[in-house]
């Protein structure tokens, strides 16, 4: 019986390992497939604006970009102490309009910065429920050292970054405490006034794809 | 055959440039290229090696003394005819015919007198002045490692404070270029009266401004004024182009201080000034000893020759007389030479006495002053090292700040000012943490000085390049 039971947890180990072994290896090349994706994206300059043809590339790219990030568990996470004063629709509309933020703010210039950046990966380390790999970043430009670990979670068969950390804190506990702060100051109406602010001034820069 | 012309073409175009790299070279440094060349061309250095040689000449003087020694010494002049007959009664002088109205009655008179001397017996003056002269040569090469110890620390000052300057200048080039964006949105804002920016806060950019370009001037003219004492302190022309190979200061992680009883130990062993001590104390001995042998005579040994011609003058051939103008004698002798100056003497073993008191004087910081300052040496690497640690994690800590400010102010929840904060903040931050690494390089520095060993063997390795004056940006 005993003998039996071993053989079944060897076997499970070794039927297992390899699965788990290749999980966990995903979040490194899923990573790395998502630098690749950003070293295409093309930044222009007020001087030099991008062109149409350009733009519409971003936009493919952007796409690719966005599904490697759950936007909908980060909002919910750094919503977490106000859930319950946002409905569905209200919470799918802040997580819409915070993304469309961080698409036309934060991807436009990421081709740029991984041009120019000198960076290591490392990882995938084991984090729970979470695969971590960690980035060391160097802007030679800027003389510009830091540390960011992405942090991934699988969700429907695919790793997802769930949340970021800059030399070892939470991306996500900050907005935590930052969207607090807001909703405590000017309510649930006032952080979402201030996120349509952003988003109007953000398309300016860089407007919506279709 | 076609390929001569090709050749001779060849040969014109590139011997003017070989010539230019060999009239101006190129030097690509690094610390210990700079030690290195300061070591063999630095002024102070050659001074200093020169004094050694003029000692090392000293000493061969005085070793000289019993080699032997030739004495000559030939005249030529006119003289008027003298005859007399000298074999007869020597009181005739009544017969005695002297002529020198005309020209026929002139004549040449020669004489030569050489004398080899070889000393034999200086009675121990010799030995000590051999003695006095051979400490003093070892003074004066303990006062040429001081002067390379002083050299090396100098060089090595002036290296790390160009390298803490060049090290800013990439965040100090950052922090001006996104100053100028901040200013240009925060003036917009502030013209189209949304609230985002007040009058106040426009002062404070630009007086955030004004510290910034302080900051850039002063390292850019950092940087001009440490490479011109780099120059002078390697010894190079003002048109020897040169570039210091390092864009950054070395990181200090894991420098550790070695222990304390080992430091004052190896400084008792090689501080210069021991040397000086020791070798100033014999040779000062040696030369009261020599002071007081001073007016002992030396013994030699002699052999000598006189001759004179002068054929208008009759030759006296009596032995009894001495006759200058016409002679031929010689002969050895053994004899005894003094040469007594009590007033010398005298004058003499006061300086000896002066130069004990400033050895005792030198002998008192050795004792004393050299432990002191190793032990403070030693606590201030210590306190650098220490506080290094601290400004990483205060840079880093800024960099957070920054960070986190710039992505709060991105998703429209976090204030501009924050941002700004925390960018004057890490500018503040990454000086002091680039400050302290240069502090930790210049204590190792002033710690070995401090121990004596700090002027590594030149090992200069220069090479040629292509001319490129330091930038003020990377």
């Amino acid at each position: 019986m005993i003998r039996r039971t071993v053989r079944i947890w060897i076997a499970a180990a070794v039927l297992l390992g390899p699965a788990i072994a290749s999980a966990n290896s995903d979040a490194l090349q899923r990573t790395k497939d998502l630098i690749n994706i950003f070293l295409k994206v093309r930044s222009g300059t007020d001087a030099q604006p991008l062109s149409a043809p350009d733009r519409r590339a971003n936009c493919v790219l952007f796409g690719q970009i966005d599904a490697y990030f759950d936007m909908e568990t980060m909002m919910k996470s750094a919503l977490a102490p106000n859930l319950d004063k946002f409905s569905p629709a209200e919470l799918k509309s802040v997580t819409r309009d915070f993304a469309q933020i961080v698409r036309s703010l934060a991807y436009p210039g990421s081709g740029k910065f991984f041009d120019r950046a000198k960076y290591t990966m490392s990882g995938p380390f084991n984090n729970g429920d979470r695969s971590d790999v960690r980035m060391d970043v160097l802007e030679q430009g800027k003389d510009w050292e830091t540390e960011v670990t992405y942090h991934w979670e699988m969700k429907n068969g695919k790793w997802m970054i769930v949340d970021a950390s800059f030399d070892g804190d939470s991306l996500v506990v900050d907005y935590r405490n930052q969207f607090s702060r807001i909703i405590e100051q000017d309510g649930k109406d006032g952080f979402r006034n201030k996120l349509s602010e952003k988003l109007a001034e953000a398309v300016k820069k860089t407007p919506l794809c279709d | 055959m076609r390929l001569i012309p090709g050749l001779l073409v060849a040969a014109v175009l590139v011997l003017p440039v070989a010539g230019l790299a060999q009239e101006f070279p190129l030097h690509r440094v690094d610390a210990r290229h700079c030690a290195g060349l300061a070591l063999v061309r630095n002024p102070q250095i050659v001074e200093a090696e020169a004094k050694v040689q003029e000692y090392r000449a000293r000493l061969l003087e005085i070793e000289n003394i019993i080699y032997p020694k030739l004495q000559a010494t030939f005249t030529a002049a006119p003289m008027f005819t003298v005859e007399a007959n000298f074999d007869s009664t020597y009181s005739d002088f009544a017969n005695i015919d002297r002529r020198w109205q005309s020209i026929d009655d002139w004549g040449p008179s020669t004489r030569l007198d050489l004398r080899l001397i070889q000393p034999i017996y200086t009675f121990g003056r010799k030995e000590s002045g051999e003695r006095a002269a051979q400490h003093r040569l070892e003074v004066e090469r303990a006062r040429l490692r001081e002067t390379e110890n002083t050299v090396a620390l100098e060089v090595q000052k002036l290296y790390y404070m160009y390298l803490y300057a060049r090290s800013v200048t990439p965040t100090l080039e950052w922090a001006n270029r996104e100053l100028i964006k901040i200013r240009n949105k925060a003036n917009e804002w502030y013209q189209a009266g949304n609230g985002k920016v007040t009058k106040a806060d426009l002062a404070k950019i630009d007086f955030g401004d004004t510290e910034l370009q302080w900051l850039r001037i002063t390292a850019r003219d950092g940087m001009r004024s440490t490479l011109d004492g780099l120059r002078l302190a390697m010894g190079l022309n003002s048109d020897d182009e040169f570039i210091v190979d390092v864009a950054k200061l070395p990181n200090v992680d894991g420098v550790t201080a070695e222990s304390l009883p080992e430091l004052l130990e190896a400084a008792a062993r090689m501080r210069p000034e021991w040397a000086q001590v020791e070798h100033g104390l014999q040779a000062t001995i040696a030369l009261a000893d020599a002071e007081r042998l001073a007016m002992a005579p030396t013994a030699f040994f002699t052999a000598f020759m006189r001759h004179a011609w002068t054929p208008t003058r009759d030759e006296a051939t009596n032995p009894y007389l001495n006759d200058p103008y016409n002679t031929l004698r010689g002969g050895l002798a053994l004899g005894l030479n003094f040469d007594v100056d009590a007033g010398k003497a005298v004058a003499r073993s006061k300086q000896a006495q002066a130069k004990a008191d400033q050895l005792r004087a030198l002998q008192t910081f050795a004792s004393s002053g050299i432990p002191l300052d190793v032990r403070r040496r030693h606590m201030e690497l210590m306190s650098a090292i220490e506080f290094q640690g601290r400004t990483d994690t205060g840079r880093r800590a800024a960099r957070q700040w920054v960070t986190f400010a710039s992505t709060a102010f991105m998703a429209g929840v976090g204030p501009a000012r924050d941002v700004l904060d925390g960018m004057a903040a890490y500018l503040q931050a990454t000086r002091r943490y680039y400050e302290s690494i240069a502090e930790v390089h210049l204590a190792q520095a002033k710690l070995r000085y401090a121990v004596g060993d700090i002027a590594e063997p030149p090992q200069c390795q220069v090479e040629h390049g292509q001319p490129n004056k330091p930038t003020e940006s990377e």
